[in-house]
């Protein structure tokens, strides 16, 4: 189980922030607004990838769900970050 | 749902259940007495000094007697706290020049009527370290250490709703008789998580984005603003007042008059004043509101000292959503955007979170000293964190008020002694708690301890009464009844725990006196 916690604190943080760079691009609001939902849904985001790899078998599996999860999640970040 | 996804998100909420338990303990229950902060410092405070009633001899007069023989650095800033229930007196808070030791300004408390410097420098510090204590627990970056007890205290109630969320409507109101000592406690866990669930998600979300808003905040100026930190900080509404010093020297201007244009336009007086480069052509002025009638923040304006030009301006007409969001989760979070019935919902359901907390870990125990393989050292190290963590934060607290009572205006480190009593008397008990006959019966010590905090509480209120017992009355008399409320609660609460302390002694009597003792292992190791 402590494995999982390693992956779950920094991945789950990664990939947060990963996914959250992407909602802030796609949300037709106000910057204010944008960075505000952001904020709100960063922390239960990270907290939902936390019991996702706690549920995982073992460290290989929840890392494995989170690079799954975060190579499309870092492209998008790239293409709008380039864009 | 999947057994196995039960099971092992089980094992996980038991797990860091225990492991952030201690400190969750104590955001907890520092969080809710700090509810009562303001009461609090006046209890602290008040009884010392002489109330006065009358006309308000207004800013500029009050700011006449602060600057006056003071060498105070006009290029920096002088701030002004108005008035209000929280505080009889008006605040100054004023930058010494070339100061080289800490704190580098001068604060001053100012009778509104007389005019008179009641107190220089700052003496009370029992609710800003109870505070403390919830948001940073009183150390360097003690902040970002609860910012992740947080994140994993947000993890417990998600864990918690899968774990649970079979039986959540069905065995709502179930609560097992006293024969079932691991339902009776399983019931307690779950009734008061569930109840308080709406309360528990909004204080772990605030307090995550209070205490690790850092990590977001980098990320986002690294890539969305690459690099530049300043314009992350414009768009999210923080404004940064730095007039540029001119030298060249105006007549103070009637900061009353323009108190009164800033009421009248809001229709809210000001809480706070912010007056930079006092003296200069290129002097401003800040005012802020606090009205709790509202959930969201009505103003922050700063205006040109000599020509009132409008320099800043946010309100409900120019809002800036993060700013007014983070205004209304700060005010969700401290319970004070209504009267003070709201405070005691939030005090109650802070202190549920507490039994949530303690009753949690029992419920670990007892499942773990049922298993004749687990570590009894392991036990052992649980148990006393657990009575350490509980237990001895309520009796150092305890003692923590009755020092501030106890101790002279006049002595110039009360601040730090106030801190060190506290640290102090948790190390007592942590050398206490580990001794081989406190060890042997952990439920018997939390009953004790609960029993020497209400010893301790009565005993503050002795001594308030013998020491400032004229004061409570001239007080009471004159209106200002926060003071004497907080003893009120401080007997209350010294009953709550004397009862609580005596029903737990009733049980651990009738557990020993049974054959199928319990308590055996816990006694074995």
């Amino acid at each position: 189980m402590w494995s999982k916690t390693f992956i779950a604190i920094v991945g789950g943080c990664i990939l947060s922030i990963s996914l959250m760079l992407n909602l802030n691009f796609m949300i037709p609001f106000k910057i204010d607004t944008r960075l505000f939902i952001g904020l709100l849904f960063s922390f239960p985001m990270w907290v939902a990838l936390m019991v996702w790899c706690y549920a995982s078998e073992n460290f290989k599996q929840a890392f494995k769900r989170c690079s799954l999860l975060f190579i499309p999640s870092a492209m998008f970040n790239a293409l709008f970050l380039l864009n | 749902m999947n057994k196995e996804f039960i099971k092992r998100l089980t094992l996980a909420h038991g797990w860091l259940g225990l492991v952030f338990s201690g400190l969750l303990f104590i955001i907890f229950f520092a969080g809710s007495i700090a509810l009562f902060r303001q009461e609090i410092n006046l209890w602290s405070m008040q009884p010392h000094f002489p109330v006065t009633s009358g006309q308000d001899i207004g800013v500029n007069e009050v700011l006449k007697t602060a600057l006056a023989d003071r060498d105070y650095d006009s290029q920096e800033h002088i701030t002004l706290i108005l008035p209000s229930q929280d505080s009889h007196y008006y605040k100054a808070y004023i930058d010494i020049k070339d100061r080289e030791q800490e704190p580098h300004y001068d604060e001053l408390l100012i009778d509104p009527v007389t005019g008179v410097i009641v107190n220089e420098g700052y003496k009370f510090d029992l609710a800003d370290f109870i505070y403390r204590l919830h948001y940073n627990l009183n150390i360097p970056s003690g902040k970002y250490v609860l910012g992740f007890v947080t994140l994993f205290f947000l993890f417990a109630l998600i864990s918690g709703i899968f774990i649970h969320a079979r039986k959540l409507v069905s065995n709502f109101f179930q609560y097992r008789g006293e024969k079932h000592k691991r339902s009776q406690l399983l019931d307690m866990h779950n009734v008061v998580g569930v109840i308080s669930l709406p309360f528990t998600i909004m204080y772990a979300i605030s307090g995550l984005i209070f205490n690790l808003v850092i990590i977001y905040q980098v990320a986002f100026a690294l890539t969305v603003y690459k690099g530049d930190g300043e314009a992350l900080l414009k768009d999210a509404g923080f404004t940064t007042i730095a007039p540029e010093w001119l030298d060249k020297p105006v007549n103070h201007v009637d900061i009353d008059k323009l108190i009164a244009k800033v009421s009248h336009e809001y229709q809210v007086a000001p809480r706070m004043l912010t007056i930079y480069n006092y003296g200069d052509e290129s002097a401003v002025i800040q005012f802020r509101s606090q009205d709790t009638s509202e959930i969201t923040t009505l103003y922050n304006v700063a205006y040109s000292l000599v020509d009132e030009g409008v320099m800043m301006k946010s309100d409900n007409d120019n809002p800036n959503t993060l700013t007014v969001g983070m205004g209304v989760l700060r005010k969700l979070h401290y319970g004070n955007y209504a009267s003070i019935d709201l405070r005691f919902v939030y005090l109650i359901l802070g202190f549920g979170v507490c039994g949530l907390i303690i009753t949690g870990n029992l419920l670990w125990l007892e499942k773990r000293e049922k298993m004749r393989s687990f570590s009894v050292r392991t036990l052992s190290v649980a148990r006393y964190f657990t009575v350490l963590s509980s237990a001895g934060i309520i009796v150092s607290t305890s003692i923590a008020f009755l020092c501030e009572r106890l101790m002279p205006i006049n002595w110039l480190e009360r601040v730090n002694i106030l801190a060190q009593t506290f640290w102090l008397s948790l190390a007592a008990l942590a050398i206490i708690y580990v001794l081989p006959r406190v060890r042997a019966n952990y439920r018997q010590a939390l009953a004790i301890s609960l029993y020497v905090s209400a010893v301790i509480l009565l005993l503050t209120l002795l001594v308030s009464l013998t020491t400032v017992g004229q004061s409570l009355v001239d007080l009471f008399i004159v209106g200002h009844y926060s003071v004497f409320a907080v003893d009120i609660s401080l007997f209350i609460s010294a009953l709550l725990l004397a009862k609580i302390g005596h029903s737990m002694m009733k049980k651990v009597s009738r557990v020993t006196n049974t054959p199928q003792d319990d308590l055996r292992p816990a006694m074995n190791d």
